[in-house]
């Protein structure tokens, strides 16, 4: 039968319109993943009962593959009577797993500061929220930055695998297109080759952006 | 079904998981060198086209690759194996990740190194053989224990192109089966069992190199 | 060198040879293919069904349509059991299953994924461009699956085009699909799902407040106690002009497939056997496909959409 250029053209304006679609699962589920990582991190810290349960949880997540979380919370929500649209159960989906990654860059991050900036910001009478705020975290921001980027793009990548729950982003959209037609190759391609333009878009953001935290804070 | 027919029969998949997994290595091994050195050792336009290289198997979304190529490339006349299909997407994705490690092991070696195989008459080959890769891939060992984790978690997705595994199999067996919160945990557990002791060997490992490890930073 | 290793580690050492030596035909493999090209498709599926004795199909593991048998293995379900009983004394035992999404089956069959698809495939006019089917072998109508107690009070498609609230579930590629936007059902109030699970689920969850599938497969989905919590809408009114029809697909170069197929298929109607393969899966009689009904004639315009 051939690869139909004609029709893999025709097919590109119905993908391209699930863009929006694929932006938003990606940016909400980064936002998730990075407050909910943080939050991880802090409660790990802290220790005793609670920081060990959550750090098993963190290894748990990160021993697991996210595909498999997606089933589970899609199945089994519904199970105990907790009804979520197929979008909110991806991107709480996607946030949870990718929030176990976060939280080891976190750690990373806060492990890097010096104890003696803290030791010094408390000496010079700066609060606990004002130490975090004004002297921890924006170090904290400069050195996780790459990490956290490299994230995001993962998650970014990560955002097909909702197509299997009904969510319409590029691939469900190449699926629509496919399932009316019978014709796979073509919608599939020209799904493959927008995302990875789009991945190729937002990781050289990324970088742009890390190039110039190193700079206007170069060490 | 009881829990013990539902871990046995989520087990029957693992021969799959498996087999992906190691298969996937067989590409993911030679590719992730030759793509690594190749980007450290070439300048110009050839460093164009192995970094492009790269860059596609690591930016693309593996689930769109594989279904790309597992229903796509049969309307060109090339019709792979689901096994095989799911062996070299994985697998070279993976390479693509493992390259920029080996890359950033060999960049952050110290040009001492180098110049001191040269005093000592070495031919590029023998250096690169004898001093600089024993070095870097050392140094990287835990990125490339990682990123065997990530191999593993990733097989889930041959159950989206027809392979048996053992996702696949939780999926079959949660069809005939009312409750679906038994057989989606036990799957969560059996990839767990599989993929944390490959991660607490590579803690040890990254213990074991940690003097070295300054020079994994940037990746 | 072998010798002096223990037995463990030698079997471990020839293990991993097994795997370097298979993972490396994979590699070489997939080089050489590039070139090789078609070279591999001088023989046609048919002779290579009746050398291997093995027919490879493609299912969708429902019941009753086609599914393994968690006990044995094997490929089981109406479709299946046609194709065993067709090709039986043709010397084909062996049913080969490979399990994709109802979307993927027509695709897989195009990409040569599998010979046939063998899983209550309904003939449409839109398949009949893309596959031949074989001889119809089922009448089935649509029913739906609702929230206990029918909330929304939904007996036909004409209630759900009426009700603005009313999103409806249905498998992505199935034939209801067809039926429902026929009847006016807007697409936006549709949400298409990969696999039946994941559309009861939604159901159950309230993400849709209906769930369209046909009727052997809602009955199925009740006995065997999967799809709790939920309930077929009773009566779901359908006219008869909206009926489908089963049958097993071919590709369309494999003419001579379909063809020793259909042959065989009504040597089984005339003996009985079909009859008591509905009565095995508890098909009703009024399921039966009366003489009048052909593959052509649902095709449209008896051309079987050739040309197209």
């Amino acid at each position: 039968m051939g690869f139909d250029v004609g029709f893999a053209l025709a097919s590109v304006p119905a993908i391209l319109g699930a863009i929006g679609m694929t932006l938003l699962v990606a940016v909400a589920s980064s936002f998730g993943a990075a407050a909910l990582g943080f939050c991880l991190e802090i409660v790990r810290r802290r220790g005793g009962l609670v920081g060990f349960l959550v750090r098993f949880l963190i290894d748990f997540i990160r021993a697991t593959p996210v595909l498999v979380w997606l089933y589970c919370l899609y199945f089994i929500l519904p199970f105990h009577g907790v009804r979520l649209s197929a979008l909110t159960v991806g991107i709480a989906g996607l946030s949870l797993y990718y929030s176990g990654y976060l939280a080891e860059v976190f750690k990373a991050g806060i492990d890097a500061i010096a104890r003696g900036q803290q030791e010094a910001a408390r000496a010079l009478g700066l609060g606990r929220l004002d130490t975090v705020v004004f002297v921890i975290a924006p170090q904290m921001l400069r050195n996780i930055a790459a990490p956290m980027g490299n994230y995001f793009v993962s998650i970014l990548k990560a955002t097909p695998y909702l197509a299997v729950l009904a969510v319409p982003e590029m691939l469900g959209a190449a699926f629509d297109i496919a399932s009316d037609t019978y014709r796979y190759a073509e919608p599939l391609t020209v799904a493959g080759i927008v995302f990875l333009a789009l991945a190729l878009a937002i990781s050289q953001g990324v970088r742009w952006l890390e190039k110039r935290l190193a700079v206007s804070t170069a060490r | 079904m009881s829990m013990f027919d539902i871990w046995s029969g989520i087990l029957s998949g693992f021969r799959v998981t498996a087999s992906v997994t190691l298969y996937g290595l067989v590409f993911a091994v030679p590719f992730g060198l030759v793509f690594g050195i190749a980007q450290y050792l070439t300048t110009g336009f050839a460093r164009f086209l192995v970094t492009s290289t790269i860059e596609f198997w690591r930016s693309s979304a593996v689930v769109i690759l594989l279904f790309v190529f597992y229903y796509a490339l049969p309307v060109v006349g090339v019709t792979l194996s689901a096994m095989t299909v799911g062996a070299m997407v994985l697998g070279l994705n993976t390479a693509g990740y493992a390259s920029q490690a080996v890359r950033a092991g060999l960049q952050a070696l110290d040009r001492g190194q180098k110049e001191a195989g040269q005093a000592l008459g070495l031919s590029r080959a023998a250096i690169l053989l004898l001093i600089e890769l024993p070095q870097a891939l050392l140094a990287m060992s835990p990125t490339f224990i990682n990123l065997v984790i990530q191999l593993v978690k990733a097989t889930s997705l041959v159950s989206l192109i027809t392979l048996t595994d053992m996702t696949f199999r939780a999926k079959e067996i949660a069809q005939i089966e009312y409750d679906p919160v038994p057989v989606y945990l036990a799957l969560l557990l059996s990839y767990f069992m599989v993929c944390y002791p490959i991660a607490l060997l590579g803690r040890w490992a990254e213990r074991w190199v940690t003097p070295v490890r300054e020079a994994g930073r940037g990746i | 060198m072998t010798s002096r290793l223990s037995p463990r580690r030698a079997m471990l050492a020839r293990g991993l040879g097994v795997v370097l030596a298979r993972g490396l035909a994979m590699v070489l493999g997939v080089a050489a293919l590039g070139a090789a090209g078609q070279a591999a498709f001088a023989e046609t599926a048919k002779d290579r069904i009746l050398r291997e004795g093995r027919i490879v199909v493609g299912i969708h593991n429902r019941a009753p349509w086609g599914y393994r048998d968690e006990a044995t293995g094997e490929a089981t379900g109406w479709h299946p059991d046609l194709l065993k009983a067709a090709f039986a004394d043709l010397g084909v035992k062996e049913i080969d299953i490979r399990v994709t999404e109802f979307g993927a089956l027509i695709p897989g069959l195009l990409a040569g994924r599998f010979d046939v698809v063998a899983s209550g495939l309904s003939i449409t006019p839109e398949r009949c461009r893309q596959v031949a089917f074989g001889r119809p072998d089922l009448k089935e109508l649509d029913a739906a699956l609702v929230l206990p107690g029918n909330p929304k009070d939904i007996h036909g498609y004409q209630d759900i085009v009426d009700n603005p609230d009313i999103v409806m579930g249905a498998g992505r590629g199935s034939v209801v699909v067809r039926n429902a936007l026929a009847a006016g059902v807007p697409n936006e109030r549709m949400l298409l799902f990969p696999d039946i699970q994941s559309n009861v689920a939604a159901l159950r969850a309230g993400r849709v407040d209906v769930s369209l599938l046909s009727l052997p497969t809602v009955l199925a989905l009740l006995k065997d106690g999967s799809a709790r919590d939920v309930e077929r809408a009773d009566p779901f009114v359908i006219a008869d002009e909206q009926a489908n029809y089963a049958a097993v697909a071919f590709r369309k170069q494999d003419e001579d497939l379909k063809a020793l197929y259909d042959e065989k298929f009504t040597a089984l109607k005339q003996d009985g056997t079909v009859a008591g393969l509905m009565k095995k899966y508890g098909f009703a009689e009024d399921a039966t496909v009366p003489d009048t009904v052909t593959t052509e004639l649902i095709c449209g315009n008896g051309k079987d959409g050739a040309g197209e």
